[in-house]
């Protein structure tokens, strides 16, 4: 286990806890600012997976993620701003 | 290599631990605004030191091409969902305003002193009155039509309406244009003019007289 699979394991469990919780307490703005944060968390972690295990076609996931996550984070904000 | 390795390490530990304080940041603190305050380092900068630290681990550039790339576009659309989930929530804050506003002049309403609605509050009663001002001419000009819409609004107003109608319709025969504000002054102006136009006609007479005696 390199330094890049320890990165992305501290991360997954230092970085995505504190967002599931945010996602699931308080409003729903609230709620979408953890959901934002964990997309960005998560993209982080599938590039120092792919570093990690050395296989950099892995790193298309993480190009997928960051600009779904975008556009979903997006339509939330746009949603909520609409009907909340 | 070793020196680019720990180069490498350091970049990475400082974006994790960027992205880790903001997340702990983001959970910590109250409130939506205070939330994004914090979410917005882990895009913009945790992301960009952890694609720097992979752009110099990697030992050819175009190799690290997808990763930076990736990182740009976490660097580039973070602040776009921050300032548009920011306007939803300012959105969200006028709405409950707006709510709590409503809700309170429900029960002050007699007060009516509010500074925060003095524009259009103050403007609404003066049109009001010009437009009951314009009312008492209007019901004499339109007629009953009017009269029924307008019960509801001011009793006593109507009840004088009322009378200066039975008096308008006694006396629309010989009005039939529309300058009978009030018809017993303007038969008063008439019985005036008629009185002055005696008058003057005195005064011809009199002028008459006194011409009499000039050429006489």
């Amino acid at each position: 286990m390199n330094a890049w699979l320890w990165a992305a394991t501290v991360l997954a469990v230092a970085g995505l806890a504190p967002c599931l919780v945010v996602t699931v307490r308080s409003g729903a703005l609230e709620r979408l600012v953890g959901l934002e944060l964990a997309g960005v968390v998560a993209t982080v972690v599938l590039l120092l997976l792919a570093q990690g295990f050395g296989r950099s076609s892995y790193v298309d996931l993480a190009l997928v993620l960051a600009l779904l996550s975008f556009a979903g984070s997006l339509v939330f904000a746009r949603f909520l701003q609409r009907w909340v | 290599m070793t020196v680019r390795h720990i180069i490498a390490l350091v970049l990475l530990v400082a974006g994790v631990t960027v992205i880790v304080l903001s997340c702990l940041g983001v959970l910590v603190v109250p409130g939506a605004y205070q939330k994004l305050h914090f979410a917005a380092p882990a895009s913009s900068l945790g992301g960009v030191l952890v694609g720097a630290g992979l752009a110099v681990e990697a030992a050819v550039f175009t190799s690290a091409f997808k990763d930076v790339f990736t990182v740009l576009v976490l660097a580039v659309t973070g602040p776009v969902v921050t300032t548009a989930t920011a306007r939803a929530v300012r959105a969200r804050d006028q709405r409950q305003d707006v709510q709590r506003r409503d809700d309170r002049p429900g029960e002050d309403r007699p007060g009516e002193d509010r500074p925060g609605e003095a524009g259009p509050t103050e403007g609404r009663p003066t049109e009001g009155r010009h437009i009951e001002g314009r009312h008492i001419e209007g019901r004499h000009i339109e007629g009953r039509h009017i009269e029924g819409r307008h019960s509801d609004d001011r009793h006593s107003d109507d009840r004088h309406s009322d009378d200066r109608h039975s008096d308008d319709r006694h006396s629309d025969d010989r009005h039939s244009d529309d300058r009978h504000s009030d018809d017993r002054h303007s038969d008063d102006r008439h019985s005036d003019d008629r009185h002055s136009d005696d008058r003057h006609s005195d005064d011809r007479h009199s002028d008459d007289r006194h011409s009499e005696p000039g050429p006489g």
